[in-house]
Order: C-alpha cells, then structure tokens, then sequence
C-alpha cells in the first residue's frame, strides 16, 4: 500500500517541478563517476562483506561548498551499521593521526581529507519525504570540494554489512524517477 | 475523504486539479525559508579564507557558496534549510577545532 502511494505520488507531480537527489548505485567493483557535481546525488550501496570500499569520483572547474551524508535503513539489524566517508583530493585538509589510520586506503601524494566517521551518539534520525522513509545518518556536513579531480570513499570500519546511502548537494534535481528501475536498492 | 476532495461546485476542473496539485506539492516539499544564522556564518568564514588564501599565494581563490548563499537551493523548504543548517554548523565546528588561526569572521 504505502509503495503504491509512493508510486503515485511520484507519477502525478511533474518531475520538474520536484526537487529531489538523483539516484545512483554504488558498486565496490567500479568507481561511481558523477557527471555533474553541480547536481545532488543519492548513491545507494550494499556491504556484502564489510571489506568493499566504494569510490565515487568527481572533478569540476571551480572550488564548491555542498553538504555529504551517509545514512542507513532505520531497520532494526542496521542498528550498529556505520559506514564513514572521506572526501578525499588536494587541497582538502591533513587529516589526523586517527583519520589517517582508519582510512581504507593510503591517500595519493599531496591529498588530503575530510574524515567523516560516522560516530555522532545519539544517533540522529533523518525521514526522507520523497521515498517516506526513515534513516540512520551521519548528519550532513558542509564539504569544501577542490577544483579538479576529489574522489569520496565509502567504508565500513566495525567490517559490518548491509545497505547504505551517500548523498551530497542540496536536493535540486528531477531524475528521481529512475529510482523505479531498482526500486529495492533504494526503498527498504 | 471522499466529500474533502469533491470538486466545490462551480470551480473549473483545470482550477481543481492545479490546486490539487499544488497542495500536495506543498505539504510534500513546503516553502521557501530564510537563510540560517549558521549558513550565514559559515559562507562569510569560508569567504574569508578565501580572501586570505588569495592575498597568501597571490592567486585568486574563490569558492562556490550559491547552495549556503541567501536565496541558495538550502532554502527552497524547511526540510532542506534544516539539513543545511546542520551541516554548517558542524562544518564550522570542524574548522574551529581543526585550524588553529582562522580569521576572525569564522569566530563564535
């Protein structure tokens, strides 16, 4: 039932006139390449092991400030799944001792990176009005992008499984509709 | 259910539908909202490292704020001006904690 008003919803608004994320997958096998960082995106996953690190990467002429979130399904097993994100590219800030060691890879030479563990307690609860869903999230933070080439890397430090979403830019996009093609990555 | 969404007589169905319509658009994404007090901040702390960096290296360094700015994409509703806020916030609170010798329009 609440699919079949989602559906509805989603069909009897003009996609134009909604302003949503784009939607994306995420696999660990092949980085994610955003055509057009001045879109917002949601790039949904899955942890099938806890090992994978997923890339997405993105390159734009100009320095942007966009706000970066991770969340999962407010579902019961997901209760201690907390995947973290880092911006990574030059220009961007060294990040601590501790950042450093818990990234899931070596940063290129002349990279820094912004760190987001995803350790905020409580944790904060975020309802997502388009799919009428609720999510665990990191809570979104304001990203300084550099000019060029940046790439987020996505990662499960506790090696715990299950879904995930990263989302950044502000919701100013249609496109949502594409959500429908893999409805149950992205629905719960 | 059914009498609260009977067409009132007399109104014209484009009227009814476009109302419709716009109601359900409302109640699912809401208003524009005004700027936040922490947005404002941190462009005017990001604005200013970028002046200071530019006057540092002799380069022009500019960055692109139009999402926190007043009238940005942040404010097309209140979900979305709550979710910016937020990430300002603890934006700011990073640079704070992080660099030691900001300039003074990132202070508190």
């Amino acid at each position: 039932m609440r699919r079949a008003l989602v559906l509805a919803a989603l069909l009897l608004l003009p996609e134009r006139l909604a302003v949503a994320h784009t939607p994306g997958k995420l696999l660990a096998s092949t980085p994610y390449e955003v055509r057009n960082p001045a879109d917002s995106y949601a790039l949904f996953g899955v942890f099938h092991t806890g090992a994978e690190r997923f890339v997405v990467k993105l390159a734009h002429a100009t320095r942007f400030a966009a706000p970066v979130e991770i969340f999962v399904p407010h579902v019961d097993e997901l209760r201690r799944h907390r995947p973290a994100y880092a911006v990574v590219g030059p220009g961007l800030p060294a990040p601590s001792a501790a950042e450093l060691a818990a990234l899931p890879a070596p940063l290129p030479a002349g990279w820094g990176a912004e760190v987001e563990l995803n350790q905020v307690t409580p944790r904060p609860v975020l309802f997502e009005s388009i799919m009428r869903r609720f999510y665990w999230t990191s809570e979104p933070l304001a990203v300084v992008f550099p000019a060029g080439p940046s790439e987020i890397w996505v990662w499960s430090p506790a090696k715990t499984t299950g879904k995930f979403g990263l989302g950044f830019g502000v919701e100013e996009g249609g496109g949502y509709l594409a959500a429908l093609d893999d409805w149950s990555l992205y629905a719960y | 259910m059914a009498r609260v969404m009977q067409r009132p007589h007399g109104m014209r169905l484009p009227t009814f539908v476009g109302g419709i319509t716009a109601a359900f658009a409302a109640a699912c994404w809401g208003f524009p909202v005004d700027q936040s007090t922490e947005c404002a901040a941190y462009v005017r702390c990001i604005e200013a490292i970028d002046r200071a960096a530019s006057a540092a290296s002799g380069t022009p360094q500019v960055t692109d704020l139009d999402r926190y700015q007043d009238g940005g994409a942040c404010w097309g509703n209140p979900e979305l001006g709550k979710g910016c806020t937020t990430s300002c916030r603890r934006a700011l609170d990073r640079l704070r904690a992080r660099e030691p010798a900001l300039p003074v329009e990132c202070a508190p």
